[in-house]
């Protein structure tokens, strides 16, 4: 039970154990407000809260969100394979045809996406 | 070309598969028309069905650098499950429960798990591994809340997703510990170390509990099925037949994959093996299943709603099936993997029933059931056969799968699990029974029937037929199963 490897289990195992329960039960006990009405209001630049601060928004820009990051990681897996590119050119044309078929996979999803009206602004 | 040739030539089944998809996707979009969707994914299955049966020419190999494994095992599960996506779709066609206007994304989704599963049974690197699970696992979140309309199917989603969150992030810190420890992903290499230096327990320990999480989550094995009742009543039924039984024999693969090939050694004659020293994972087996089969059978007695009495059962099967894992031994696995192909005919079947119950009656409570043997005999006698069989009694085929799954553990002289599995057989007999008695010995309280399309007719057939026969003549699959549990070997 005292070799290195246990050790470090245990050590790892301990580590997070105390490192949660410090960061939660610190702030709990040393960093006590004491309630009072003008602190817990929403603060709106100085001026008396008017309204509700939870507005309905459309939920296009989550859309365009998160069609942004699936076409943005398309792009990402394009750059490696652009580096070696011309490389394996030599051996084939086959290089091509692969990045061509998940483009085309990803322009499916274009369509799709196009075709459900997910891209209307209005 | 001829390296990267063979790659894809081995790989064509998850490709065809995805070609299925894409069409299957803009063929719904243009022509609106979901009886031609349906068609062309079945056209799909059906080329990818055979060109498994194709791949069955090449030898056993690696491929794509070492990352997937081409092997009789990986190919019994891809033809698995390609014919459970199947029966997904001739359920799914038409089912009130699927919303026939988003059936190509139902298509798109349950192809999409297929494939990861596909890629999931060959992978022998731990990376690999983990992107196809994360795919099976998370398309099925989506799938499982496919209907927008319903609370319980938005709570499974929810319920399924963050359960599986957990789980996958545990699996995978389990999986950087054990890289910690062995300096390499692929399963060969890390056996190499685990094997060849002396490591002390308890950090395997820990890396085997926290492997559980994630593969126990996948094999719906207690105390990680706390999510399975929930998700399976929710979920549309369809989509709970496919996941009861394709993602439960997915994470049975792949577990058996990892164990076998990390922590066990191919000790003495083929089909024979011996856990590594220090790390006695079939005495965890044996109790998780023994908790799972009690915990599963237990609750399903108290069950007013079909769904989830039957979502119970399901647990209670997947701890039958963990035991054939506690003996380590080519018997144990031929039993587990024959028990699969039975365990989808009949689960298959009685989740099937339950949805076209339903579908008719737009509940799935019990009392649905009531006197509907006197109205719809044809239904209600599949639904015999396929709760006999669950039950294990002769001569449907669930009872062969028992009596292979008790005798490994006979040989293996197992008896304290033995004695445990038999009394559930005989707990179970009990909530199974109650269903059959409410369909033949009640009196209808109403004229309800149950009227079958054609298709769902024929699926039926085709679901309780199997199980007949299997009980009287099961010696082809059992020749065909010995024949794949053979693994690739590190060269």
């Amino acid at each position: 039970m005292t070799s290195p490897d246990a050790i470090a289990v245990i050590l790892m195992f301990t580590f997070i154990l105390v490192l949660g329960l410090a960061l939660v039960g610190i702030s709990a006990v040393a960093g006590r407000v004491k309630r009072d009405p003008t602190k817990l209001s929403v603060y709106e630049c100085g001026v008396p809260p008017s309204g509700t601060s939870r507005e309905r928004f459309s939920v296009k820009f989550y859309l365009v969100a998160l069609f942004f990051l699936i076409f943005d990681i398309e792009i990402v897996f394009l750059f490696p394979w652009a580096l070696i590119f011309k490389r394996h050119l030599l051996i084939g044309p086959l290089i091509f045809f692969e990045m061509l078929f998940f483009l085309g996979l990803l322009a499916v999803g274009y369509i799709y996406i196009w075709k459900r009206g997910a891209i209307e602004w209005n | 070309m001829g390296a990267m040739g063979l790659n894809l030539a081995l790989y064509s089944t998850e490709i065809i598969l995805c070609l299925t998809l894409c069409f299957s996707l803009i063929i719904q979009m243009i022509s609106r028309n979901s009886t031609l969707t349906f068609w062309t994914v079945i056209i799909g299955l059906g080329v990818a069905f055979f060109d498994v049966i194709s791949l069955y020419g090449y030898a056993p190999q690696f491929y794509f650098d070492h990352h997937l494994s081409h092997d009789p095992f990986g190919l019994f599960f891809k033809l698995f499950f390609i014919v459970v996506t199947f029966f997904t779709f001739l359920f799914g066609y038409r089912s009130y429960e699927v919303a026939q206007d988003r059936l190509g994304e139902f298509y798109l989704m349950t192809l999409a798990i297929t494939i990861g599963m596909c890629t999931l049974v060959s992978s022998v690197h731990f990376l690999t591994l983990y992107l196809s699970l994360e795919l099976v696992s998370i398309v099925s979140y989506a799938l499982s809340g496919f209907r927008k309309d319903h609370p319980p199917s938005n709570e499974a989603a929810i319920k399924y997703l963050l359960y599986g969150a957990m789980a996958s992030g545990t699996m995978l810190w389990g999986i950087s510990l054990l890289y910690g420890l062995s300096g390499s992903f692929h399963l060969h290499s890390i056996h190499a170390t685990l094997s060849s230096s002396s490591i002390a327990p308890l950090p395997l320990y820990a890396i085997v509990t926290m492997l559980l999480f994630g593969f126990g989550f996948k094999m719906v094995i207690a105390p990680f099925h706390m999510w399975a009742p929930d998700v399976y009543q929710g979920a549309p039924t369809p989509i709970t037949a496919f996941l009861t039984v394709a993602s439960k024999a997915v994470g049975f693969a792949f577990f058996i994959r990892v164990f076998y090939t990390v922590f066990a050694n191919n000790a003495g004659q083929p089909g024979e093996w011996m856990h590594i020293a220090h790390l006695n994972w079939p005495l965890i087996l044996s109790i998780l299943s023994a908790v799972t089969m009690t915990l599963g059978n237990l609750s399903a007695l108290f069950q007013k709603d079909t769904k989830r009495m039957l979502a119970y059962s399901s647990i209670a099967h997947a701890g039958y099936l963990l035991m054939g894992l506690v003996v380590i031994n080519e018997q144990g696995l031929t039993a587990v993997l024959f028990y699969f192909v039975v365990y989808f005919l009949m689960n298959f079947g009685a989740f099937f029933v339950a949805g076209m119950v339903g579908n008719t009656f737009k509940n799935e409570n019990i009392s649905n059931f009531r006197g509907l043997g006197w109205k719809s005999p044809f239904i209600c006698i599949a639904m015999s056969i396929f709760l006999l069989s669950l039950t294990g009694i002769p001569p449907f085929g669930g009872f062969i799968g028992k009596v292979y799954l008790f005798s490994a553990l006979v040989k293996a002289e197992v008896y304290g699990l033995l004695i445990i599995a038999i009394v559930n057989v005989v707990i179970s007999l009990y909530y199974y029974a109650y269903l059959i008695r409410e369909m033949f010995l009640e009196k209808p309280e109403n004229d309800v029937r149950v009227v079958l399309s054609p298709l769902h007719t024929l699926t039926l057939l085709l679901l309780a037929v199997p199980t007949l026969i299997l009980g009287i003549y099961w010696e082809p699959l059992f020749v065909y199963i010995s024949s794949s549990i053979y693994f690739v070997v590190a060269s």
